[in-house]
């Protein structure tokens, strides 16, 4: 049982999950804290929308906090997230073709205060006014490229090399044998590789 | 960055590189081969900028509605244990077992306090029952032997032999019988032909 005098932002997940089953409101408020930033960014790197990946991200985070009571200990917290906000997304997909990416609002806006409504806030202010239009570049060339993977090898990749989870992990989330996601994960890799190469130049 | 060159490393050698901890056999091969070497190199600035990619962030007030559709769980209410006497008076089946044992008790106190009276109740019954058997017998009996078909069947069973042979043909129509409702009863082996759906 997890220790009720340890700061929330000091335990970990299972502690977590074990006093937002015990009912109290500050975990559950502690799981959104830790897992919005990621499952935001997977979701809205995979649906390249910002209006549906919050939607998307909610529906993930209102499935999971009412199925708390469900989870097993024996499963990372994390994996578990994931799978569902990539279930989420995977469908999403399915029901609509993809929209282009735009970092700089929706394609849709149509007014000054709608595109400064729908385009991307990203977590590391303080750069440079130069830095960041160098890493707003590359980072938009990258974007690109994994617009353009299968939407399971974006999975793949995102997990891998941006969330930074192992291998195995990936495969838990996506039910895929190892051997299958290291596949997916080098091929992501090797398509990235050809998409980014004009940068070379 | 490079393109597509062909590759003769592995999936995992490529890994490898990726935390620096690539075979020898791969290193060596590395420091010769300029299509390798490129690729080695292409995945660490990929992967260094996949990492570098920022996080995004959802609108302000995003935990704030998902919490409006969350049920906050409610963790079952912690009982005090109950005291044995009253754990013991709310179990039905310790009740009447309790109950059942005091009849007994207070009828074997009360047979034992009046053992004459109960010796004469008991003499009473069984003679009352073993009236009532008789009477009912010859009732029967008697109303048996006035039947119509009697006659027929006393003398069918006249001599010993004639009864056996009577008994002996019940017996074997009995089997028969049993016999033939078993067939009727018994499932079929393989499927019908039209069973599958």
């Amino acid at each position: 049982m997890a220790d009720p005098k340890v700061p929330l932002n000091e335990a970990t997940d299972q502690e977590v999950v074990e006093l937002a089953k015990a009912g109290r409101e500050s975990a559950y408020r502690e799981l959104v804290r830790r897992y919005e930033r990621p499952v935001f960014s997977l979701v809205y790197r995979m649906v390249r929308n910002r209006e549906q990946a919050e939607d998307l991200s909610q529906e993930t985070f209102v499935k999971v906090l009412n199925a708390i009571e469900s989870y097993k200990p024996e499963y990372k917290f994390s994996s578990w997230v994931f799978k569902i906000a990539n279930n989420a997304a995977i469908d999403h997909l399915r029901r609509r073709e993809l929209d282009t990416l735009s970092l700089d609002g929706s394609p849709h806006a149509e007014t000054p205060e709608m595109i400064e409504a729908t385009a991307l806030q990203i977590g590391s202010p303080g750069e440079s006014a130069l830095d960041e239009v160098l890493a707003r570049e590359l980072g938009g060339s990258i974007e690109d490229g994994i617009r353009q993977l299968r939407p399971e090898y974006r999975t793949c990749i995102l997990l891998r090399h941006v969330e930074g989870r192992s291998y195995e992990e990936i495969a838990e989330i996506l039910n895929l044998p190892l051997g299958t996601v290291k596949t997916y994960i080098h091929r992501a890799r090797n398509e990235l590789r050809i998409s980014l190469a004009h940068l070379k130049e | 960055m490079s393109g597509l060159p062909s590759v003769h490393l592995t999936a995992d050698d490529l890994d490898a590189f990726l935390i620096d901890s690539p075979s020898q056999a791969a290193r060596e091969h590395v420091a010769f081969c300029d299509a390798c070497r490129s690729v080695v190199q292409a995945d660490r600035v990929l992967v260094a900028a996949l990492h570098g990619l920022p996080a995004l962030v959802p609108a302000d007030g995003f935990a704030e509605r998902v919490m409006a559709q969350v049920r906050i769980a409610v963790p079952a209410p912690m009982v005090a244990p109950m005291p044995w006497p009253r754990r013991l008076l709310s179990n039905r089946r310790v009740m009447a077992s309790a109950a059942t044992a005091l009849g007994v008790w207070a009828s074997a106190v009360w047979t034992a306090s009046n053992s004459a009276l109960f010796d004469r109740w008991t003499q009473q019954a069984w003679e009352t029952g073993t009236q009532w058997v008789t009477q009912s017998l010859q009732t029967m009996a008697s109303m048996v032997t006035q039947q119509s078909w009697y006659g027929t069947v006393e003398a069918l069973t006249s001599t010993p032999a004639r009864a056996a042979l009577v008994v002996g043909a019940l017996v074997a129509t009995w089997a028969v019988g049993v016999l033939v409702l078993r067939r009727l009863v018994m499932l079929p082996s393989e499927p019908a032909a039209d069973a599958a759906w």
